[in-house]
């Protein structure tokens, strides 16, 4: 019981709203969210609009603190103005806030902070950092500027019901065949474009999300999945099948848990004590957090 | 290896099949059909036959919608060209031309046009309705991004997602329009075909003037 209060407190921590499961509507078309056209043409849209590029392509310009191929846009997709992806408005409607995952009060500066350290598995910029007045300016814009479903605020994280059956592995392969290889690979390491920028998103492996990633997290890996892939295609994945994908992805090594103790049981323990979190079991061979973690 | 043969295989037999295919659409059965040459090394793929259509160096032809094949991932191209041959992909001229071929040639052609480097314009917004659409997607219609999938300016990703920078405005209409009426296949998982339907006519000829890098070709623009 304690786990499950838990794990509902870590839910309401994480701040996406709207999931447009039951009825396949897109729920963000009940609100109006601002184009890049209406950003100021003063000092503080200069400084939207350099949010707006650290998110769009947070390896360039946020170098320092990014240490792997991701950026802000590849999941919180519209550029951070998508419902049911983690949008950015409704972040920073949402703090300060507790958070189970530090046992504290958190500010919206220091959530973007948790941002870099999981899942752009980096170095947390320090408060006050342009990184982060860029990144906290360009999320106020987008907030103050949107007109807002009140019924979409009063949600919390979409929660996926629970699949029939556990997730599989094997199964999972399966749909990951069938509906994400195409764009991520048969390796997960995503895929460039001719040009060389990074066009689809590394899922497992050196260059994606740590293991303190909330995606590394099945349940919210899986409503992630069922609300917005495949892309243009959400919805079409039934839950099971959402389910079964998010624990082949998750079922893979990636980098290391920042927090790690130098054990994985004991990190397991402190961390990841939740049948939402794979690390530190044994899957399809290899027991996760525990290496060699895939080269890409 | 083993894919490699399976792969062959299944070219052969389904183009056996189309033999018994009535003629396309616009083919008049009385005019001779433009037959090339199955024997020999090259399956029927002939760099002049192509280069009638393509021109000499495969960069297609504006004023006539024709497309570039340079630098298209040889995925792709192959599956055009059985596309072709079977119909499901309409069009008169390169259906016959694909029926021609043998699996061998499909795969020559494939990788001849593949190694040669891409067509490439600096792409320009002449609204902001193409900016719009293809860097930002219509996400209130789950519309998302040209450039997500096509990579940014529409350079193409990977053997699935062809480039579309430097494609003929005409050509990229005609195929958006092909893949709303279903007279081309929709593409892996549908999606072409699922997104092309929500695409006005008007977002279609403001994006395939953008991904041309040319003018638009009306309202007297040089």
């Amino acid at each position: 019981m304690k786990h499950l209060m838990a794990l509902a407190l870590l839910m309401t921590s994480l701040t996406t709203l709207g999931n447009g499961l039951s009825d396949g509507v897109p729920e963000e078309s009940a609100s109006v969210l601002p184009a890049d056209r209406d950003i100021p043409k003063d000092e503080f849209g200069k400084m939207v609009r350099q949010g707006q590029l650290i998110f769009s392509d947070t390896g360039q310009f946020a170098r320092a603190y990014v240490g792997n191929d991701l950026s802000c846009r590849n999941c919180h997709l519209d550029q951070g103005r998508k419902a049911g992806s983690a949008p950015l408005w409704a972040a920073f409607l949402s703090y300060p806030a507790y958070r189970a995952k530090n046992h504290r009060v958190n500010t919206f500066a220091e959530r973007l902070q948790e941002c870099f350290r999981y899942s752009m598995n980096g170095k947390a910029p320090p408060l006050g950092d342009p990184v982060l007045v860029a990144l906290e300016s360009y999320a106020y814009w987008m907030e103050k500027n949107a007109k807002i479903n009140p019924r979409l605020t009063e949600r919390g994280f979409p929660q996926l019901q629970k699949p029939s059956s556990p997730p599989s592995y094997e199964r999972g392969k399966i749909v990951y065949s069938n509906n994400c290889e195409l764009c991520h690979g048969a390796n997960g390491r995503g895929k460039r474009a001719n040009d060389g920028h990074l066009a689809f998103p590394p899922l497992w492996g050196n260059r994606s999300f740590n293991w303190g990633a909330g995606m590394a997290q099945l349940d919210k890996a899986a409503a992630y999945i069922k609300t917005n892939m495949p892309l243009s295609l959400g919805g079409s994945l039934s839950n099971q099948d959402a389910w079964d994908v998010a624990y082949f992805m998750d079922g893979h090594d990636r980098p290391q848990d920042p927090r790690h103790t130098g054990s994985v049981d004991e990190t397991r323990a402190l961390f990841h004590h939740t049948q939402n979190s794979l690390y530190g079991h044994l899957v399809a061979g290899h027991v996760l957090g525990n290496g060699p973690v895939p080269q890409n | 290896m083993m894919n490699k043969t399976k792969y062959f295989e299944r070219g052969k037999a389904s183009l056996k099949a189309l033999l018994f295919l009535p003629l396309t659409l616009g083919v008049h059965a009385e005019s001779p059909q433009p037959r090339i040459s199955t024997e020999g090394e090259g399956g029927g793929f002939s760099r002049a036959t192509c280069a009638g259509c393509h021109g000499i160096e495969g960069d297609g032809n504006a004023a006539e919608g024709i497309p570039s094949l340079r630098g298209l991932p040889s995925t792709y191209l192959k599956e055009q060209l059985y596309a072709f041959a079977s119909g499901e992909r309409q069009s008169p001229v390169m259906s016959s031309i694909a029926q021609a071929l043998s699996a061998d040639g499909i795969t020559l052609a494939a990788s001849h046009y593949t190694q040669l480097r891409p067509l490439s314009r600096p792409l320009e917004a002449k609204d902001e309705s193409a900016n719009d659409l293809a860097v930002h997607g219509r996400w209130s219609e789950n519309i998302p991004p040209c450039d997500d999938c096509h990579g940014p300016d529409g350079k193409g990703v990977g053997e699935n997602f062809p480039a579309l920078n430097g494609q003929p405005a005409l050509y990229l209409e005609n195929q958006l329009q092909a893949f709303k009426k279903g007279s081309r296949p929709s593409g892996p998982l549908h999606l072409m075909g699922n997104i092309a339907k929500k695409l006005s006519d008007a977002d279609i000829r403001t994006l395939s003037v953008y991904y041309s890098g040319s003018s638009p070709m009306t309202g007297g623009q040089p």
